[in-house]
């Protein structure tokens, strides 16, 4: 051994172990600030439902709960939740399969049409798309319900809107089944084929080897895909809100939301109500991420083989009923509203001149229409930044730190996902009110704030999925070049990462733009976005002005599907075939 | 010129590295060679300051680039080295000009400069014509190639190599050792490389330090390890080999294999007629039937195998073990001939281990 050489006696500055200990600071505010901004909600909720207001002094008390019990509406509310709730899902589950499916593994024509169809269905406003079809399905008039009564001589609307089945309805042609689909489909895509080829070998028909082989080896996946939809469904508001209004079917948001707008004002049980659902939610999460987990390596295989099942005569009869359903989804919803935008009066065919440009000039000349749409797109741009910017640090920091904390990052970031819009608009505004910046109250950044919670979730999930893909060797090849880590993070990660931040920043511009829940509570006259004035036309009945500002939406939501698609990608996870990587990435 | 001192690597309580220390010298080329698992790759990051040791220090030219008494770390940005990952880690987004543009880009080098460096860097690994080829086009010689520019384009005081050639064909392999080694003399670089391929090891090296389980076994030049290995370890890991069962005879210096007497190279630490393995090299081993002189052992020829410039004869001992030889083709002995074995190297074979 050669150990015996002295070490060198001369040395020059020697600097101390803590490193960057600046950037340690750093990472603390950064845990500290991201912990409290998805846990205080939280903690306002469970401190709402225990304080009580008496003549102005506040209390503890347990009179939040007990008014709960005591409410009238609570148990039609919480049954009409869990009952639309299962209906909904239960139909659209093995739908969304059969057309995953189809779309994923088999030869349908002009599948990858069908499925940017499901894609725009997606991002398309769920208000627009339910007045596109009230104008078919309203009661009174109708365009299916008068031909119906027409035709076969009724004397009653045989379909009504707005009612329960109605709502189940509205349900299925907005994100419930496209969502699904979306989901669904890249899993059946990169299952690899051999299984299903190897069924068929052994005999099998084609359903057998689909539900003895295929389903079982998605049933992560499909698991998944099943507990987002009722985290989904529980979190649905504004289609209750305007369906249910008219025969008074309540929801459980629907009710928070009465019960902390109209008197008496009872904070403290619509938190309690509140807590309740949030439980749910995150037994939901919880069991949502530990069922993804342990799919992921039984169907994506590297060298999976994807070649598609022919379907022979059922071809054609099949494209024409995925086609029609995605045309339910999309044109039919659309077309219907430009049509209620262009009507003199919602619905009255029979007028002489039905058609006027009047609402379109009445809306776009309005000061209030212009102030929203500055609102809108202040908000929208304002959360597009912070939630690519925050979802960037927060995963960056999860994939590659190795301090402690990181943990709790992770498991900080999962809790936004498991707090209903309606509850997190009540939480910030009751965090506002009692943290004494009042001048936060109505200003445009706590709506930025509030929306982001939103994108959160899927941003940091969306970013980290890319950056364990990119090998630590590609920084480490930097920092040796002599460049610090956060240059080597600006000029090596963040280009490597930009279709990612691209599709966080375009999805959270778009869930921004169209989103009602998280704002309803903390709107101001002031900063009212387009999707407030839209909703509050609605109430007002005007529903052609409501109309206009739908299609300007939708128009929006249209243009990021686009870009978003564009860009690359899928709702699952980045496949590095869309960006061919060398050997130097994993 | 480079002193590695008690260095010790634990992860999650495994130790990795263990109280090695080693001298690397100015201008040579100096291989880690080992399994994988023997703690070579993480010794080279520690080199590099990418992993930080738990115990022992790092002196480069004097400098105190690592010293766990003296809570002294110098960061990887200020160490002044280049490396070359087994990934290569060539930026995708970024063209060949630009990845090897890179290091000079953030120290202030005017345009001038910096372009004439690069392209007499890309000059020098043979790819001044893809300066603007986007790198993800690049097959995976040319990959290694752009990795090896960015690492010398700064002119860096030392070059860690991780498996360099591990992800190319044979032939591409050949030709980029000998491009490094001719690189390496006109730039008198000094280069640490850290490998698991023997051929890479012995065609590029000046020194050799075998490592295992974090442990130094020897150092010394291909050849000394290759044809006097310190420890059994060595004789096992280099070169080929037929191991064969024998028991240790009184002198210590022979071992008997059925029957028969063979001279064992290092004496090993053993009670006399223990259970002994040996190792015996199939360059070292004659097959004679002729019958001419006094052979060591007898045997049967079972079959051979083709291996392109020799073939590989393996032969049945009497007692029923089994040893391979190297045969040329005109010498080759077909099946079912009886041969006597000689040994042609003095001493016969080393002992690989023993039974008490």
């Amino acid at each position: 051994m050669t150990a015996s050489h002295k070490i060198a006696t001369h040395r020059f500055r020697p600097r101390r172990i803590v490193r960057w200990p600046w950037q340690a600071g750093l990472y603390a505010l950064l845990v500290l600030v991201f912990v409290a901004f998805t846990v205080l909600p939280l903690v306002a909720m469970l401190q709402g439902s225990l304080q009580s207001e008496l003549q102005g002094a506040s209390s503890w008390s347990l009179e939040g709960w007990r008014t709960l019990l005591r409410e009238p509406r609570i148990l039609s509310a919480l049954g009409n939740t869990l009952t639309l709730t299962l209906v909904s899902q239960a139909i659209a589950l093995p739908l969304s399969i059969g057309i995953a499916w189809l779309l994923g593994r088999t030869d349908l024509p002009g599948r990858r049409w069908l499925e940017f169809a499901f894609w725009v269905s997606f991002f398309l406003p769920a208000l627009a798309v339910v007045q596109g079809w009230t104008l078919l399905l309203d009661p009174n008039n109708g365009l299916i319900n008068r031909w119906l009564m027409q035709t076969f001589g009724l004397t009653h609307a045989p379909l009504d809107i707005y009612s329960w089945g109605g709502i189940v309805f509205a349900h299925l042609i907005t994100t419930t089944v496209s969502a699904k689909i979306m989901m669904l489909t890249p899993a059946f895509q990169s299952m690899d084929a051999r299984y299903e080829e190897a069924a068929l070998m052994a005999g099998d028909s084609r359903l057998q080897a689909l539900l003895k082989v295929t389903l079982p080896l998605l049933k992560p996946a499909l698991l998944v895909t099943a507990i987002m939809g009722v985290i989904r469904a529980l979190e649905s508001f504004e289609i209750e809100l305007v369906l249910g209004a008219p025969k008074r079917i309540d929801v459980y948001s629907t009710l928070i939301y009465d019960m902390t707008r109209y008197d008496p004002i009872n904070f403290a049980s619509a938190f309690a109500l509140g807590i309740l659902i949030v439980v749910v939610m995150m037994v939901l999460a919880w069991l949502s991420r530990r069922s993804g987990r342990g799919g992921q390596h039984v169907t994506v295989s590297g060298q999976a083989q994807t070649t598609v099942m022919a379907l022979g005569r059922w071809r054609w009869p099949l494209t024409v009923l995925v086609g029609a359903f995605a045309l339910v989804l999309t044109v039919v919803p659309l077309v219907f509203l430009v049509l209620s935008s262009l009507m003199r009066r919602f619905g009255f065919f029979n007028l002489r001149q039905p058609w006027t440009l009047d609402h379109w000039h009445s809306v776009l000349g309005d000061p209030i229409f212009l102030g929203a749409v500055r609102n809108t797109l202040e908000i929208a741009a304002g959360s597009a930044l912070l939630t690519a910017a925050l979802s960037l640090a927060v995963a960056y920091t999860i994939v590659r730190s190795r301090r402690a904390g990181r943990a709790l990052l992770e498991f900080a970031s999962w809790l936004p996902f498991s707090i209903p819009g309606v509850l997190a608009s009540l939480a910030l505004l009751w965090l506002i009110l009692h943290s004494g910046l009042n001048w936060l109250y109505g200003s445009t950044l706590s709506l930025i704030v509030t929306v982001t919670l939103a994108s959160i979730t899927l941003g940091v999930q969306l970013i980290r999925s890319q950056l364990l893909q990119l090998s630590q060797e590609l920084e480490e090849a930097a920092w040796i070049s002599g460049v610090s880590a956060w240059r080597a993070v600006l000029s090596i990660v963040m280009p490597l990462c930009a279709r990612s931040i691209m599709v966080v920043a375009v999805m959270a511009f778009i869930s921004a733009a169209r989103d009602i829940s998280h704002l309803s509570l903390l709107v101001s006259s002031d900063n009212q976005p387009l999707s407030m004035l839209q909703l509050e036309y609605i109430a007002e009945g005007r529903f052609e002005a409501s109309a206009v500002i739908g299609v300007l939406i939708a128009g929006m939501a249209i243009v990021a599907a686009l870009i978003a698609r564009r860009l690359g990608y899928r709702t699952e996870a980045h496949r590095p075939d869309s960006q061919r990587l060398p050997q130097g990435q994993r | 010129m480079l002193e590695i001192r008690h260095i010790t690597k634990k992860f999650g309580g495994q130790r990795v590295l263990d109280d090695l220390s080693l001298d690397i010298h100015s201008g040579e080329i100096f291989t880690l060679l080992g399994a994988s698992g023997c703690g070579k790759t993480t010794l080279l990051r520690i080199l590099a300051g990418l992993e930080q040791a738990d115990h022992g220090a790092l002196y480069f030219a004097g400098e105190s680039w690592f010293d766990s008494a003296q809570k002294t770390l110098i960061p990887p940005q200020k160490r002044g080295i280049g490396l070359v990952f087994q990934s290569y880690a060539v930026w995708p987004h970024l063209s060949v000009f630009d990845n090897v543009a890179y290091p000079l880009r953030h120290r202030r080098v005017d345009r001038q400069t910096l372009n004439a460096k690069v392209l007499a860097t890309l000059a020098s690994v043979g790819l001044e014509d893809y300066a603007q080829r986007p790198a993800h086009q690049l097959s995976g010689g040319q990959q290694q190639r752009v990795a090896m520019a960015r690492a010398l384009v700064g002119d860096p005081k030392l070059l860690l190599l991780d498996e360099p050639f591990s992800n190319l064909d044979i032939q591409l392999r050949k030709q980029l050792r000998q491009e490094l080694k001719t690189l390496q003399q006109r730039l008198g670089l000094t280069v640490v490389l850290v490998t698991h391929d023997q051929d890479d090891a012995f065609a590029l090296s000046d020194r050799i330090a075998v490592l295992r389980a974090g442990r130094v076994e020897q150092i010394g030049t291909a050849e000394q390890i290759h044809d006097r290995p310190a420890t059994a370890f060595v004789q096992g890991f280099v070169g080929r080999g037929s191991p064969l069962r024998g028991r240790l005879m009184g002198d210590r210096l022979h071992a008997n294999v059925g029957g028969v007497q063979v001279r064992l190279g290092a004496v090993p630490d053993a009670p006399v007629d223990c259970a002994l393995a040996v190792l015996v090299r199939p360059e070292h081993v004659l097959l004679d039937t002729t019958g001419a002189a006094a052979p060591n052992l007898h045997g049967r020829v079972s079959h051979s195998v083709f291996a392109g410039d020799r073939f590989e004869t393996y032969v049945q001992l009497d007692d029923t073990q089994w040893l391979m030889a190297y045969q040329s083709r005109e010498s080759l002995t077909p099946p079912g001939q009886s041969v006597g074995i000689r040994f042609t190297h003095h001493p016969h074979a080393s002992a690989l281990a023993h039974q008490e």
